[in-house]
């Protein structure tokens, strides 16, 4: 309950300094359009909002799954192997050096206008967080912990499983929440080079016509889907976490 | 009397190029108690690891030997509890067993969390008790374990002296007569749970002397401060040798 008055709060305020901004600096609509403005657009074109929003939601939700089976994966192959280690650190590397901007056009063109390009978009964003906050987590197991367990006859799988991915999961659940706040710039960018459907397309249409409002409609959207979805990763990885206190600092 | 043998190493053990232990000889009876008392950095631990099997960070150059048809030799209580935050108490006690995929005896767990006296914290997490209480857990979840010799690497180091006092004699009577192997830098400890007492000194492991009526029961025993003495005097001539 006082976390929803303590959102409702914050949103009150952000409105508030929005309307300030607008109200002092006499910014004309077409370059900054008022809340109300945004809010009667938001009503008025609830159905085109909501059609947009579906897809670019879908591709969010499904390069993170993906995106997130992937770098949990490496992050084990990254930890059993050596040879691992050198083939692959270097090319996750590599996925960073590489501006995310360059390579949507190049996306577009070899995988076409629908949404698989956007959830390779996405998935490429949140490889990285995830799997070196994974990775990182796993290293960090005390080696008398793995003396003990070895001792005790675990075998590699059970160690892994049953100990160290364990002791990984703070580091990991701060990869994914991370991963969560950045997926929707993958998708959005990918719509912007290259789509007819979705929230990023939406902008550019809107923009194109001078429909800011539409614009900042399509933007607030985005954002409330965004905050969603880390709340809910939030809440899945904070149930994993309970018993480290660290985790869970207010 | 001299118990049956049931572990022998022998050999040279050096890191990178400096020799910890040349040419030594260790025999562990069965049903002993055995020490091996050095100051850090001498070889104690990695001793330690090397009869444990594990990994350790230099060349041994010898033969291990022992005399068990038990499939379950060793067993580790360390310096840290190194209990697994996540589980609780009972499980923790139960790691083997999970590890293993075993069936859990939580019956068997309760049982030594009460040798261990601790009760009704089954299933609290780790992060809830007091330092002396995680350890007896983990004094618990080696006994759990039930094996031939139970390795113990400065497992008091880290507590203070009331409930270091408590725990060793705890360790003292849960451990009777079984096989254990246990390092220390600690002359008091080494005292008063020893059948044995081995030293560090000069690369060598060497036998200390110890009275009839071992391990000795109390700092109060009126021969433990001549024993205190001559072990103080020997492990200081092991620190100017070295």
């Amino acid at each position: 309950m006082i976390k929803l008055f303590k959102f409702i709060t914050y949103i009150l305020i952000f409105i508030l300094i929005w309307w300030a901004i607008k109200f002092l600096s006499n910014t004309p609509d077409f370059i900054l359009p008022g809340p109300k403005l945004v809010i009667i657009s938001m009503f008025d074109n609830y159905y085109l909002l909501f059609s947009n929003a579906l897809i670019t939601f879908y591709e969010i939700i499904v390069g993170f799954i993906l995106g997130a089976l992937l770098g949990l994966t490496t992050g084990i192959q990254l930890i059993i192997s050596k040879n691992s280690r050198k083939l692959l650190l270097p090319f996750i590397l590599l996925t960073q050096a590489i501006p995310i901007f360059a390579l949507a056009p190049i996306l577009t063109l070899w995988l076409g206008y629908g949404i698989w390009s956007k959830v390779i978009m996405t998935m490429i964003i949140i490889y990285f967080p995830i799997t070196i906050s994974f990775y990182e987590g796993l290293k960090r197991i005390d080696p008398m912990v793995v003396n003990l367990t070895n001792i005790m006859g675990a075998t590699k799988l059970s160690g892994l499983f049953k100990v160290r991915i364990p002791f990984a999961l703070p580091q990991l659940s701060s990869g994914l929440k991370l991963a969560a706040a950045f997926a929707p710039m993958g998708a959005v960018i990918g719509e912007w080079v290259g789509s007819s459907k979705g929230l990023g397309y939406l902008m550019l249409y809107a923009s194109g016509r001078v429909q800011i409002d539409l614009m900042f409609s399509a933007i607030i959207v985005l954002a409330i889907f965004t905050v969603i979805l880390y709340n809910i990763v939030s809440f899945i990885t904070n149930q994993l976490t309970k018993w480290d206190p660290k985790s869970h600092l207010n | 009397m001299i118990n049956r043998q049931l572990l022998s190493v022998d050999g040279s053990l050096k890191i990178k190029n400096k020799k910890l232990l040349d040419d030594f000889s260790l025999i562990i009876e069965k049903g002993r108690w055995t020490t091996i008392l050095g100051q850090s950095g001498v070889g104690k631990s990695t001793l330690l690891k090397l009869i444990a099997g594990l990994e350790i960070p230099g060349q041994f150059r010898g033969n291990i030997k022992l005399d068990s048809a038990n499939h379950k030799i060793f067993s580790w209580m360390a310096q840290n509890d190194l209990l697994l935050p996540w589980l609780s108490v009972t499980k923790n006690v139960c790691l083997g067993q999970i590890l293993r995929n075993e069936k859990l005896d939580h019956k068997k767990a309760e049982k030594l969390l009460k040798a261990v006296e601790l009760e009704n914290i089954s299933i609290q997490l780790p992060d809830t008790l007091s330092v002396g209480m995680r350890q007896r857990v983990a004094l618990a979840r080696t006994l759990m374990e039930e094996t031939e010799i139970v390795l113990m690497d400065e497992p008091f180091s880290s507590l203070d002296y009331i409930t270091k006092s408590n725990i060793q004699n705890l360790s003292r009577k849960l451990l009777k007569n079984k096989t254990v192997i246990m390092v220390t830098h600690d002359p008091t400890e080494a005292l008063l749970l020893s059948d044995n007492l081995l030293l560090i000194e000069n690369q060598k492991l060497t036998k200390l002397e110890l009275p009839n009526s071992r391990p000795m029961r109390s700092i109060k025993q009126k021969d433990f401060s001549e024993y205190y003495e001559k072990t103080i005097n020997r492990l200081k001539q092991a620190y100017i040798v070295s």
